[in-house]
């Protein structure tokens, strides 16, 4: 199967999904959604705290089963019987609030563990990539620092490095500086700049209005399973018309 | 012959232990309970009823001689000690750690290989160890079936010898110099395993 990207109103697109709805029991976190990210495209996601910003991000990367719908990315597509799900896992790279970095593995092990195990990279190749996207997170000195030698915003870092070695077609972010001192939050959002700029395809999940403003294309607001709000940054964050996004931005701003 | 049979029946109970570890956290229902019972059974049986077991049982339809059969009933009691350390250990591990190894889409067993077990050894190898030497121990209750370890060696010296106090002396000085000497080698290997980047002994 060649990768063929989805198409979304006419035009090739990165991401394609339709009517994904992912249940807990009765709970429906993720509600029948419909979502198209384009080529390049930097979306950043706000919305209450439970509302299922997670949820979606973790169906999208294919951590979580839906329970109905379809996700199309780069000729890997997902239905809710799970086929095609380790595929969707190598093409999106998911970064976390909590970094999860293997804390027995130096920051230039942690990289190339994957391209190593799961693409069957030889380790000298995948140790110079590793280097690479090290350097590219601008890490090139603590190639071999411990995630416990490093600061909070350095292990995000090493975190975005590790995702980027497997060549993601879509980046996901959740939370990824909430977990951060206040004086790291800034290094880690300029190394996302950067990728945006280098033409990543990236949803993320976010509170920092700041970047919202200066990086994404598009900013959307979610509650209760669905998008409520999508446009451009200066329209949804000031002028959004629907009544829980207008309270939620005042408190936010 | 003591070291011999605890050498090999405790690796037996390193591969059974890991293997029945696995099967209690794994997602089959028949699996973990099939490791679950395992455990319970042959930790709730004392070690010296299980080798009279399998010395007459099991070794009359197989055949087995005294130095299997010993070999096999310790290493099968060990190993349900040791599959619940392994559990243990492995259950120690953030949940994180899973997620973050599958979202760069390792499969399970990779994950488990690269990511969990490294984590767990430094867990599992302390109390290892220790089993190591409560197996050494109990190795002297294979004499029973007649293999002549180290107590067997014992009784037969103090059998033709008629010296009993210090026959048993010198026999518990050598278990005493083994296990003392075990410690030490556990200590090393405890400072070996604390793996790097958990907080003891860092460069920072
Ligand atoms: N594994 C799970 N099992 C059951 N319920 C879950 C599970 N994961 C999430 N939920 C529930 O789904 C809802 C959405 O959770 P989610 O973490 O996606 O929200 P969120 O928008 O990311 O919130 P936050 O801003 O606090 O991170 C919550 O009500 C949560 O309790
Ligand atoms: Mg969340």
């Amino acid at each position: 199967m060649t990768a063929q990207n989805p198409v979304c109103n006419g035009k090739e697109c990165t991401l394609r999904a339709r009517g994904v709805t992912k249940r807990f029991d009765s709970l429906v976190v993720v509600d029948d959604l419909d979502l198209d990210v384009m080529i390049s495209e930097v979306v950043v996601m706000m919305g209450p705290s439970g509302s299922g910003k997670s949820t979606l991000l973790r169906c999208l990367n294919g951590l979580e089963w839906i329970d109905a719908g379809q996700i199309d990315v780069a000729g890997v597509r997902v239905n809710p019987d799970g086929e095609g799900i380790h595929e969707l896992r190598t093409n999106v790279g998911l970064v976390f609030q909590q970094f999860n970095l293997f804390p027995h593995l130096t920051a230039i092990e942690n990289v190339a563990l994957a391209p190593r195990v799961v693409r069957q990279m030889d380790q000298g190749l995948a140790l110079e990539l590793a280097r690479k996207h090290l350097e590219q997170v601008d890490l090139g000195n603590k190639l071999h620092r411990f995630p416990a030698e490093l600061s909070g915003g350095q292990q995000q870092r090493v975190a975005m490095a590790r995702a980027l070695a497997m060549s993601p077609k879509l980046l996901l972010f959740d939370e990824p500086t909430s977990a951060l001192d206040p004086q790291m939050i800034g290094e880690v959002l300029a190394v996302m700049k950067d990728l945006a700029q280098s033409g990543m395809t990236m949803i993320v999940v976010s509170h920092e209005v700041g970047f919202a403003r200066e990086v994404a294309d598009r900013v959307l607001f979610f509650d209760d399973g669905k998008i409520l709000e999508s446009g451009k940054p200066l329209e949804v964050l000031n002028n959004s018309t629907h009544p829980r996004a207008r309270t939620f931005f005042d408190t936010v701003l | 012959m003591t070291i011999a049979i605890t050498v090999l029946s405790y690796l037996l109970a390193l591969l059974l232990g890991l293997g029945v570890g696995l099967m209690q956290i794994s997602n089959r229902r028949l699996l973990v309970m099939f490791g679950k019972g395992y455990v319970d059974v042959l930790r709730g049986v004392p070690l010296l009823v299980q080798i009279f077991f399998i010395y007459f049982g099991l070794g009359r339809i197989f055949n087995l001689d005294r130095f299997s059969a010993g070999v096999i009933a310790v290493g099968i009691c060990y190993s349900a000690y040791m599959a619940e350390i392994i559990r243990a250990g492995i259950e120690s591990v953030a949940h994180g750690q899973h997620e973050a190894a599958a979202s760069l889409g390792m499969t399970p067993a990779q994950t488990m290989r690269h990511v969990i077990l490294p984590q767990a050894t430094r867990i599992i190898v302390p109390p290892s160890a220790s089993e190591f030497i409560a197996c050494l121990k109990d190795s002297s209750l294979v004499s029973i079936i007649g293999l002549r370890e180290l107590t067997r060696a014992g009784r037969e010296y103090y059998s033709q010898y008629f010296v009993d106090f210090q026959t048993w002396l010198l026999v518990g000085v050598v278990y005493l110099a083994m296990t003392l000497l075990l410690t030490r080698f556990t200590r090393y290997l405890e400072k070996r395993f604390a793996v790097r980047g958990y907080g003891t002994g860092l460069r920072r």
